[in-house]
């Protein structure tokens, strides 16, 4: 009984172990948003235009290219803060400082090495980003971006407090 | 026996924590070097698009470094390795999917338990450079478990010591 007693807590204590010595090794290559942040999806009513950036400022539109059944939540955070929150067939928009920005796709997608994005932005453009549940996130070309742009619905979030 | 237990812990975290952070030194590459086993995961100003083909080819040589992308529409661009500021190396820790579901198809709930247990390492690199006009710019490239280490040393060789 004193053996598996042991057997057991050694077990546990290798367990442990791995793990920590797992988490002191782990380190996410970019920063996603806070894990732990709720946030409801907003949808204006009326149509809404693309404004140009700010002066001194870059502007990302983000969408999402959903596939058919249930849609969930997904999230593009840039530089750790989540800025756009989507379902399926929705878009958002907000601006950027220039410079190198750390983009993750996080939410209710899988864990994957595509949904990380590093983006050179320059004051005064345009970066159109389309997300998908199984491919991440990825740059796409301006006319394309807003071809789909057209289609999606645009939504805004605000977080739950 | 809590004592031992106590240090033994303590010996293995310090050994992990070591062997993370010692640097890993190579010779200096009098030449140009080719790897397949790399995906470009964005960054490069003006270049749009990312290369998630493990086909793509970096080529590092002592003035510049090489991102060649396969396939059409393939991504390509170059940094002169004196633009070069810092590399950030990082491994990502992470459950293999294929090990749970490998372990659930062979032994049941058991076979689970075993394989949340088994572990893989993603290796990412961060290079950050200036372009022309001192406007700063970064690339990220994630690595093979095969070559990551042939090609950090490569990095830290020929990036310029500040």
């Amino acid at each position: 009984m004193i053996r598996i007693t042991v057997g057991i807590r050694l077990l546990c204590m290798l367990i442990l172990l791995a793990n920590i010595t797992g988490f002191a090794f782990a380190q996410e290559p970019v920063k996603c948003g806070p894990e732990d942040e709720k946030d409801k999806i907003t949808k204006p009513k009326g149509k809404q235009s693309l404004p140009a950036p700010a002066s001194g400022k870059a502007m990302v539109v983000v969408m999402y290219q959903g596939i058919i059944g249930k849609s969930y939540q997904v999230k593009l955070s840039v530089d750790g803060q989540w800025r756009a929150v989507l379902k399926k067939n929705q878009y958002s928009f907000f601006e950027i400082e220039p410079g190198v920005r750390r983009m993750c796709w996080g939410g209710r997608v899988s864990k994957r090495d595509d949904n990380f994005l590093l983006l050179t932005a320059r004051a005064g453009q345009t970066y159109y980003i389309l997300g998908t549940l199984t491919k991440g996130i990825s740059e796409v070309d301006p006319a394309e971006g807003v071809k789909i742009m057209k289609k999606y619905d645009y939504v805004t979030f605000e977080v739950q407090r | 026996m809590r004592a031992s237990v106590t240090v033994i812990f303590n010996f293995a975290f310090a050994v992990g924590m070591f062997a993370q952070t010692t640097p890993q030194t190579g010779p200096q590459p009098q030449t140009a070097k080719t790897w397949s086993n790399v995906m470009y995961l964005g960054g490069a100003a003006d270049v749009r698009g990312k290369s998630l083909d493990w086909g793509s080819k970096l080529t590092i040589s002592p003035d510049r470094i090489t991102f060649q992308g396969k396939g059409k529409n393939s991504v390509r661009f170059e940094i002169p390795t004196v633009s070069i500021r810092v590399l950030d190396y990082s491994g990502h820790k992470h459950a293999n999917d294929g090990a749970v579901t490998a372990g659930l198809l062979t032994g049941g709930l058991a076979g689970v338990l075993l394989g949340a247990q088994a572990k893989s390492v993603d290796h990412y690199a961060i290079l950050e450079y200036e372009l022309a006009d001192g406007t700063p710019s970064a690339v990220m490239f994630r690595l093979h478990k095969n070559n990551h280490q042939e090609i950090v040393d490569a990095l830290r060789a020929v990036i310029p010591n500040k």
